[in-house]
């Protein structure tokens, strides 16, 4: 199988400014961003775990990450913006999976720029923050994939909203007619050329045509725990990287996700770790 | 009254309401004023010395006031529940935080994309909800606003 290079890009909540780059690597369930530890928390930590364990599972090649430290004071973020435009000719990597950051419209559109100079163009992958603030510079089309839960979906769906904070209306149509949301957020060039969305019913989709739904195994319980969409974001990350076209690695993804939920046994108080450690086991189930 | 960051309107619209301005109301800047995660306030232009006095005496006062007509999106209020038998789900917009019944305790926080949505869960699970700070008096974007107005509601709905 061909294995393809992966950059991960985001932030984590660290309190000093400093920005974590190098080659993730992962022993006895602990994460390192070169020899830094970093907590298996929520967001771009648990979605780059869940890129290592896919990777690690199918013998592809370990994710580079930069990380910038961020509770929200934008500093860290600003520090990833700038380290993608600055280095865009030393990252010729296959695959840019874009997760937690605070949305700036000016810094992302110097990002789009600079990675439209990568030859040949890497595969575009976005959630969490990098999605909002693509949506909201309207160069949602330059992505390859967006994976929204719901609520994200009538945000981009909301060809008026700049933030999921925005959205108008829309909510009441989450559970019973996403398919509807869907058509809103292509017709108004507000999502990525592939979409994978995460809810009740996960929908994968190209344009406006639904080509998997995945809803078994069902596990209610994962709702409620913070990171259980990072991991279908990670997971399908590293399944891309592994040689699986989009729509075979969200349908796997998705299923795994449940599957690894489903092994974990979880209460809404659950943490994401737990979730985490069952991915390989998971994915063996799914890919046989 | 346009701010730099939506931790400026948070504690502006704070100071105002402490205050006694009733009649104010955050709102998204206009256009041109966009970055991609940013609050304002919308006041009565009668109220406009008042407040910029509060505003200024407390050293909070905005980078630039503009007198729009047009209607400016508001964050959404509409929460949905949902019952997990010992635990109770709050959604809010694209955040959600989950309580255990009994005892008050935040067990989870999930949804989101700005980045201090792992920090308010770090900081925040494991507290009980009605003795914890909101994610309004600790986080920095409109995610962290999102999120208040589930903890509001989760509060009331314990």
């Amino acid at each position: 199988m061909m294995t393809k290079s992966i950059l991960l890009a985001g932030t984590i909540p660290g309190n000093d400014t400093s920005l974590l780059t190098g080659t993730a690597t992962f022993e006895n369930n602990r994460l390192f961003i070169g020899k830094a530890e970093v907590p298996m928390n929520r967001g771009t930590a648990a979605m780059i775990a869940a890129v290592c364990k896919t990777v690690q599972h199918l013998n592809g090649q370990m994710p580079y990450c930069v990380l910038g430290n961020d509770i929200g004071t934008k500093i860290g973020s600003r520090n990833v913006y700038r380290y993608l435009v600055k280095n865009r000719k030393n990252l010729p990597y296959d695959i840019f999976g874009l997760h937690y950051i605070i949305p700036d419209i000016g810094l992302h559109n110097q990002v789009m720029t600079a990675i439209r100079k990568i030859d040949p163009k890497p595969v575009l992958v976005a959630d969490a923050g990098f999605m909002y603030v693509a949506k909201a510079a309207g160069m949602a089309a330059n992505y390859d994939l967006f994976l929204p839960d719901l609520g994200e979906l009538a945000f981009l769906a909301d060809e008026k909203a700049a933030h999921p904070a925005y959205t108008r209306g829309f909510l009441t149509k989450l559970e019973t007619d996403p398919q509807d949301l869907i058509q809103k957020a292509v017709m108004f060039n507000n999502t990525a050329r592939n979409l994978c969305v995460k809810g009740k019913t996960d929908y994968i989709c190209r344009g406006t045509e639904i080509l998997e739904t995945v809803s078994s195994p069902a596990v209610e319980e994962l709702e409620p725990i913070g990171g259980t969409g990072d991991t279908i974001t990670g997971m399908a990350v590293g399944l891309i990287g592994c040689g699986y076209n989009i729509t075979e690695a969200c349908t796997v993804a998705c299923r795994a996700n449940r599957e690894a939920g489903k092994i974990t046994g979880p209460s809404p108080a659950s943490q994401i770790s737990d979730i985490i450690s069952n991915i390989p086991d998971a994915l063996k189930v799914q890919l046989n | 009254m346009i701010y730099e960051t939506v931790n400026d309107v948070i504690q502006a619209e704070a100071r105002l309401k402490k205050a006694g301005f009733e009649n104010i109301t955050v709102i998204a800047p206009p256009p041109e004023y966009r970055s991609g995660c940013d609050l304002s306030i919308e006041f009565d232009l009668i109220e406009q010395v008042s407040i910029l006095r509060t505003l200024e005496t407390n050293d909070l006062a905005p980078i630039d006031i503009l007198n729009i007509s047009t209607d400016q999106h508001r964050p959404t209020q509409i929460c949905a529940l949902k019952d997990f038998g010992d635990y109770i789900m709050v959604r809010a917009a694209n955040m959600k935080i989950t309580c255990d019944k009994k005892t008050g305790q935040i067990v989870n926080i999930s949804g989101g994309g700005c980045s201090d949505v792992p920090y308010l869960a770090r900081e925040m699970i494991g507290q009980k909800i009605t003795e914890t700070r909101s994610p309004r008096d600790i986080g920095y974007t409109l995610c962290a606003y999102t999120l208040s107005i589930a903890f509001e509601k989760a509060k009331e709905s314990l």
